[in-house]
């Protein structure tokens, strides 16, 4: 199982970021690198891809607050 | 326009593209992020708007539906930084805002940055005059490049002279066909032509304002960025801006795009009269 992170360094600010959209829904397969969610914070947004391939789940919904660092999915 | 901003934006990751900043309006339409498109009335809404002339397109940026067209400009700086941590959210945006802000003073127009709510997309970063939203902003950061370089699209959407009636009505249609909340009022919107009371054609008043915005960011380029302000209650200390260098050069040269009538393009040399 391999955990998907906001990474700590995505935004400098201590601000809560949501997951605008996801691209795959729960369960589907990913390959790693592929673009599987778009992150949005203060109107800005940035892409989150897979770190590693094998089934999605997801962990926070859609325009669900969080901090840096969050753990928003799994890869099974 | 929009692909073609997308486009530059991974030149620009991949070093293949010198830092570059665009002005530039186009016919109207409706931006929205791309969630939108999950929404059960999406298909629904965007077929009622282009029924009513109003196409709508995606944006990869942040925030909600949008409206552009004639007398709205838009500014985009595209540029790469180093990390996220050297250069925040709130730095690009007041960075963004700065030459804008800069020739509002120069016109005696109070600008503040801050929210204001129930405008169209409203933001902690907008740009409002006596409480009423002229300009709104959105980025978009995308890493993956060499030596993990990240490059930012940050850009502003500026209500010079348009229809503002026309944009509100319109956005709130779409808003409604989607079964979404419209709660934008239009007394909370405003722009240079309302604010100075000039009655020109949109296409002169809109023009003149480009080149006038254009000389600014040039100048820019060898005057310290000043920000008057910091956003209202955005927690943060102000950032003082005085000595900062820009990421990028004010000024840069912008690519040619045929997909809508770019106002006027930033280059080495000057373009802009003055200098």
């Amino acid at each position: 199982m391999v955990p998907v992170a906001i990474p700590m360094d995505m935004w400098a600010e201590d601000m809560e970021g949501v997951i605008s959209a996801w691209l795959f829904e729960d369960g589907d397969r990913v390959a790693e690198s592929d673009l599987i969610a778009e992150v949005m914070v203060e109107k800005t947004a940035y892409d989150l891809t897979a770190p590693a391939s094998g089934v999605l789940r997801i962990e926070v919904a859609q325009d669900v607050p969080f901090r840096r660092g969050a753990r928003v999915a799994r890869i099974e | 326009m929009l692909a073609a901003e997308e486009e530059l934006l991974d030149t620009v990751l991949a070093a293949h593209q010198p830092p570059t900043c665009r002005i530039w309006q186009t016919d109207r339409c409706i931006v929205v992020p791309n969630r939108f498109s999950t929404l059960p009335r999406f298909a629904v809404a965007i077929e009622r708007m282009a029924a009513l002339g109003w196409p709508v397109h995606f944006r990869r940026s942040g925030g909600s539906p949008v409206p552009l067209m004639p007398g709205i400009l838009n500014l985009s700086f595209i540029y790469p930084i180093a990390s996220s941590r050297g250069w925040s959210l709130e730095a690009a945006y007041r960075h963004l805002l700065a030459p804008l802000h800069r020739l509002l003073q120069a016109h005696r127009l109070p600008a503040r940055i801050g929210e204001v709510p129930s405008s169209l997309c409203a933001g902690r970063f907008d740009l409002a005059i006596g409480g009423r939203k002229l300009a709104g902003t959105a980025q978009r950061r995308r890493s993956g490049g060499a030596s993990g370089r990240i490059a930012v699209l940050a850009h502003a959407t500026i209500w010079v002279a348009p229809d503002l009636n026309a944009a509100c009505v319109a956005t709130a249609r779409f808003l409604h066909a989607m079964d979404q909340p419209a709660a934008v009022e239009r007394n909370r919107m405003t722009s240079i032509a309302a604010e100075t009371g000039d009655r020109r054609r949109t296409d002169l008043i809109t023009d003149e304002f480009a080149e006038a915005l254009g000389r600014v960011i040039r100048e820019c380029e060898t005057a310290p960025i000043d920000v008057a302000d910091r956003a209202e209650g955005s927690g943060t200390e102000h950032e003082n801006f005085q000595h900062a260098r820009p990421p990028m050069p004010f000024g840069a040269r912008a690519q040619p795009c045929d997909a809508s009538r770019e106002i006027k393009q930033s280059g080495g040399d000057s373009s802009f009269g003055n200098r």
